[in-house]
């Protein structure tokens, strides 16, 4: 099995309901396609450094799982059709993973995730009702 | 601190990441990023900043998917 990552970017002004339906649209199409499910988690709300489709402002998201291409040929296949999505990249964290061993490490914590760092161009925006998983 | 740029001192920096493993290189993180960027969104070269080949070129990937997810402009000239 395969590591994956992906950062999706939700429009500025989408409200949490709609962010809340993405996620969880996301998150079972991961465990549908036999695909484990690392984390979700919300990024932060950030100004975009140049405009994506008339945005100056986006919501970031980041998927972490497990699996195999399928998995993440669908989940690019969602992603590229949902139009609140204005971006998104996946990336291959590792190859051969020992699946069960990796998921107690992300649930003991062990993997510290990265936060987003402050400064001018990209503050981070107090994500309020949203919940930071 | 002279900063990065060395050039004409003669003294080879040593590769930041080499002599310490424990920074990490992401993507998602831009702050950081910045430091491998020029003013006008360019990627510094090696010669400036003393990285290694092998670091440089890790750096350079995580600078062009930043770009990609809109954390750190391409150019200087986005409106």
């Amino acid at each position: 099995m395969r590591e994956y990552e992906a950062v999706y970017i939700l429009k500025g002004n989408i409200e949490a309901a709609a962010a809340e339906k993405i996620g969880e649209k996301i998150k079972d199409l991961i465990v549908n396609q036999k695909g484990i499910l690392l984390g979700h988690r919300y990024l932060g709300k950030k100004t975009l450094a140049y405009r994506i489709e008339k945005e100056t402002r986006g919501n970031y998201y980041l998927v972490s799982f497990l699996g195999e291409g399928p998995v993440l040929a669908e989940l690019e296949r969602i992603l590229r059709y949902t139009e609140e999505v204005i971006r998104f990249l996946s990336v291959k964290v590792a190859e051969e993973i020992d699946a069960k061993k990796r998921k107690e490490e992300f649930d003991a914590k062990k993997i510290i995730e990265p936060a987003f760092g402050s400064d001018s161009r990209v503050e981070i925006e107090e994500g309020g009702s949203r919940e930071a998983r | 601190m002279m900063g990065l740029g060395m050039v004409g001192t003669g003294r080879k920096k040593a590769c930041r990441f080499c002599s310490d493993a424990l920074i990490s290189m992401d993507y998602k993180e831009p702050k950081f990023l910045t430091f491998f960027v020029s003013e006008r969104g360019k990627i510094v070269p090696r010669r400036l900043t003393g990285n290694c080949a092998f670091h440089q070129r890790r750096i350079t990937e995580a600078v062009k998917r930043a770009r990609i997810l809109a954390l750190l402009p391409f150019t200087a000239s986005h409106r």
